[in-house]
């Protein structure tokens, strides 16, 4: 279907983790991510979920090279993005941004909310000082913040309105893709709702691909394009969203449908309200 | 930063501590007016006075010179603070930038430069810095009579204090940004692509600020010690310029006729470093969100 | 003991002679900047010699040589156990050292011991009651102990002790011939001089390692089973609390020496610290860089012996890295 090559593409992916082994005793190895292939394509959202430790977020740091793979490589628009350097590696972090689980980490305490969102104007050198400004204010304008709250600290937020700030500082460079680290697990079920509605509208406006890895599948059937099972660092399962929540293929996708109390979004046989 | 203050002037300790330093600031920078006012520079030598006890002329007496001993007080507060505050400065900020280096490099890099800092560590202070102290300018490329004269004096041992009292701000640091790397905010700033440079400067030193001033307060009233051990052992600052240190160099000739002119210098030496240490001692406490008194 | 706990034994001392190897020759560069080479002195003390004689007295002693390679020979030289001789005692620096090393390690083990003797208690017990007046008291203390010039100390202590009360000597060691009651009245003022600094030293790390073991969970749970606070105390809290001391008690080593140099000086104790300053103000560089590896040495030892004991105390570390 797609001519150019899907913005960000993993192929045999495979990390492994030493255990921590204390002074003397040798680690065991423990394998993250085995042999993992995923796609995100222009424009889509895709899904990556699995319980609690199966990956998902090392995954999301092979992705964001925030860590190196052992075996496998990623590609960034067709290219291996271990080899990009310079200009071409700056085009990648700026096209490819990553939102964070916990918003009372991802934001420095020490900076100013301004600060934070600017920051990839300033390392990629865009605009001026007037100019960033204007662009901080818009950012914060459209994930639902006012101009003034630039001048604030982040402390003084709360944990939804720092992750909006958290998603204001993704899109200001204007990038092509986000990767979403369980970004809502964080949040009051009540801010979830606002917050997915926010991301839901987001990603129109502004024609982004999103990577949104949860463990909450209600989650996932309301903005996924594309779903990706993953289990153990293995993926069980990809396929268009409504294909594999309705008739899933892989017994390990099955048991999760089962178990998994859905969120809201539509009724499933057997589930909870 | 407001938290900080707050919980700082909650320790009356701490707070009268700081007092006093500012205090001894102003009567140090005000030595010269003292001086006129007395009418007795500090190296005026009056050998028909010496010894002599308090005066409306010489308020605390005057030393085996003649001397007046108040203004040489002064004029060596002086010498200490400006060693102290420049010594523990110029530490903090060789400190600050290895321990940035090692933390940020993480493996290899960190690990040597770690083994290194121990090395130096493990040098006995006191040895080391007499050698330095006795050490040929010359010998190291430097114009002979370096760091002689009263300036140069301060410049040295300025010097000598930095290239070995760095270590603990390093370790601090080294500490802090290995911790610090692995936080989100840090993470989010490396997936914009941050440079590492970036990442030590904005990110890691501001959040590691608290303790390295707390440290560098410590450092004060260590760096203060050091040099008044190093002038008693004729090492230090050269008399007629007037330490703390140096005017208690002849205290042990003089034991017998002038006991008390053993106490001033001493007594202030202590009263300083202790007043470094309470002040010091009080921004880790404001900085601990368990302190385990609080607010006195 | 299990085979982890060996490797790394071996792999620290390993490590530890590396680093001595490194400070030997950090060492040796640094004595190197003192004023003057041996064969200076020789030209100031004879001004007959010629030119000629110069370089052929220099390239007897390979001061013609390079730095390395004249580091290389010390070394060699060192390692069999030859030092060279020292000019200011015209002996081999082996036979001079030895009786400054032995008053050295005396005066620093006595006061080593007393003030771990008095610090750990005091500070043990006043951490039982923090803010309270005996805790303040002992803060103030250890604050004072740690402030204070050391050398100022003893010279107070001298004016008290020896010029106004009579009641001890000021200097040496009374070896002479005074016997063993003399040799301690001469050790006493540099011994408690020194101990008044390393206790304070030592009560504040003992006293703040154990307020932050008391106020761990574990503690208030064997209170709670009903524990009284004594035994709490002594058989559960301060275990734990020794760790962290034990490395700090290590590493105050170094500092010790350099008490103990300022101590000598003051009562002209004949110890290592004395000898290092007059073989430096003297020139005598062969002693001065045998004085100054020693002391780099027994504090290598001394960070060496505070690791080992932590890997054998931590019950952690014992039981083999499971976790």
């Amino acid at each position: 279907m797609m001519d150019s090559p899907p913005i960000l593409a993993a192929e045999y992916v495979t990390k492994r983790f030493r255990k921590d082994s204390g002074l003397f005793a040798r680690g065991e190895d423990v394998t993250a991510l085995d042999d993992v292939g995923i796609v995100l394509a222009a424009g889509e959202t895709l899904a990556l979920v699995g319980e609690s430790g199966s990956g998902k977020s090392t995954l999301a740091r092979v992705l964001m090279r925030l860590v190196r793979a052992d075996d496998g490589r990623v590609l960034f628009r067709g290219t291996d993005i271990a080899r990009l350097r310079g200009a071409d590696l700056m085009a990648f972090r700026r096209a490819v941004q990553m939102v964070f689980q916990d918003p009372f980490a991802s934001l420095n305490p020490r900076l100013s909310v301004g600060r934070i969102v600017a920051e990839p104007l300033a390392i990629h050198g865009i605009g001026d000082r007037a100019e960033r400004r204007k662009r901080v204010a818009a950012a914060l304008e459209s994930v639902g913040l006012a101009a003034a709250d630039a001048g604030r600290a982040p402390h003084a937020f709360s944990g939804g309105q720092r992750q909006r700030i958290a998603i204001a500082r993704a899109l200001i460079a204007e990038p092509e893709a986000i990767v979403l680290d369980e970004p809502m697990s964080a949040l009051d079920v009540t801010v979830q709702r606002q917050i997915l509605g926010l991301l839901n509208d987001l990603k129109v406006s502004h024609r982004l691909a999103y990577l949104f890895i949860t463990h909450d599948l209600g989650v996932a059937r309301a903005l996924a394009d594309r779903v990706a099972v993953m289990h153990r660092g293995h993926i069980v399962e990809t396929g268009a969203a409504e294909a594999v929540f309705g008739s899933p293929v892989d017994p390990y996708t099955a048991r999760l449908l089962a178990a998994i109390p859905v969120l809201g979004a539509g009724r499933r046989t057997g589930g909870a309200p | 930063m407001r938290t900080l203050l707050y919980r700082f002037s909650g320790q009356r300790a701490a707070v009268a501590s700081l007092a006093f330093l500012v205090l001894l600031a102003l009567l140090a920078a005000a030595a010269p007016l003292v001086a006129w006012a007395l009418g007795a520079d500090m190296t005026a030598v009056d050998l028909y006075h010496r010894f002599a006890g308090p005066s409306l002329a010489h308020p605390l007496g005057t030393d085996e010179l003649g001397r007046d001993v108040l203004v040489r007080l002064l004029y060596g507060a002086r010498v200490s603070l400006a060693v102290g505050l420049i010594g523990a400065l110029a530490a903090s900020i060789i400190g600050t930038l290895v321990g940035l280096g090692a933390g940020l490099a993480g493996g290899r890099v960190d690990s040597i430069v770690m083994r290194f800092t121990d090395g130096v560590i493990a040098l006995p202070l006191l040895p080391l810095l007499i050698v330095l102290a006795a050490a040929d300018p010359t010998k190291l490329g430097l114009p002979p009579g370096f760091g002689r004269g009263s300036e140069g004096g301060l410049l040295r041992i300025g010097i000598i204090v930095a290239l070995v009292g760095w270590t603990t701000v390093a370790r601090l640091v080294r500490g802090a940004a290995l911790s610090l790397r692995e936080r989100e905010f840090v993470l989010a700033a490396e997936a914009q692509g941050a440079s590492r440079l970036r990442i030590a400067f904005v990110h890691l030193l501001p959040n590691a600020a608290g303790p390295i001033v707390a440290a560098t307060a410590l450092a004060v009233g260590n760096v203060i010690l050091i040099e008044s051990v190093l002038s008693f052992l004729g090492l230090g600052i050269q008399p007629p310029a007037a330490s703390w240190g140096n005017m208690l160099t002849n205290a042990q000739d003089m034991m017998l006729s002038a006991p008390a002119l053993a106490f001033y210098p001493g007594l202030l030496i202590l009263a300083t470093v202790v007043a470094c240490n309470v002040a010091g001692d009080g921004i880790e406490a404001a900085l601990d969100p368990r302190a385990e008194t609080g607010r006195d | 003991m299990n085979r982890g706990l060996l490797t790394f034994i071996a792999a620290r001392v390993v490590q530890t002679a590396i680093v001595l190897l490194l400070m030997s020759l950090a060492v040796y560069l640094l004595i190197g900047l003192m004023p003057g080479d041996p064969v200076d002195l020789m030209i100031a003390g004879d001004p007959r010699l010629t030119p000629d004689d110069i370089l052929r007295l220099r390239a007897v002693y390979g001061l013609d040589q390079p730095l390395w390679s004249r580091y290389i020979a010390w070394l060699g030289a060192a390692l069999s156990g030859d030092l060279g001789a020292s000019r200011l005692y015209a002996r081999p620096v082996l036979d001079v050292m030895g009786p400054f090393f032995l008053n050295t390690c005396v005066l620093m083990s006595v006061s080593f011991a007393l003030s771990v003797i008095v610090a750990v208690p005091l500070g043990v017990w006043a951490a039982r009651r923090p803010g309270s007046i005996a805790d303040r008291a002992a803060n103030a203390f250890a604050f004072a102990g740690i402030s204070m010039p050391v050398f100022w100390l003893g010279l107070v202590l001298i004016i008290v002790f020896s010029v106004l009360l009579s009641w001890l000597p000021a200097s040496g060691t009374g070896r002479g011939g005074g016997g063993a009651f003399d040799a301690v009245r001469h050790l006493m003022l540099p011994v408690i001089t020194l101990t008044i600094h390393e206790t304070g030293v030592l009560l504040r790390y003992v006293r703040s390692a154990m307020i932050e073991t008391l106020r761990q969970d574990f503690v208030r749970a064997i209170r709670a089973k009903g524990a009284s606070a004594g035994w709490v105390l002594w058989r559960h809290a301060l275990p734990n609390a020794m760790l962290p001391v034990i490395t700090i008690v290590a590493l105050s080593f170094g500092g010790l020496f350099s008490g103990a140099l300022v101590t000598e000086t003051i009562f002209a104790y004949p110890g290592m610290g004395r000898m290092i300053y007059d073989s430096v103000m003297g020139n005598d560089f062969n002693l001065a860089l045998a004085g100054l590896l020693i002391a780099t040495v027994l504090t290598l030892a001394a960070n060496l012996a505070a690791d080992l004991l932590y890997a054998w105390l931590d019950p952690r570390i014992r039981i083999g890295g499971a976790r």
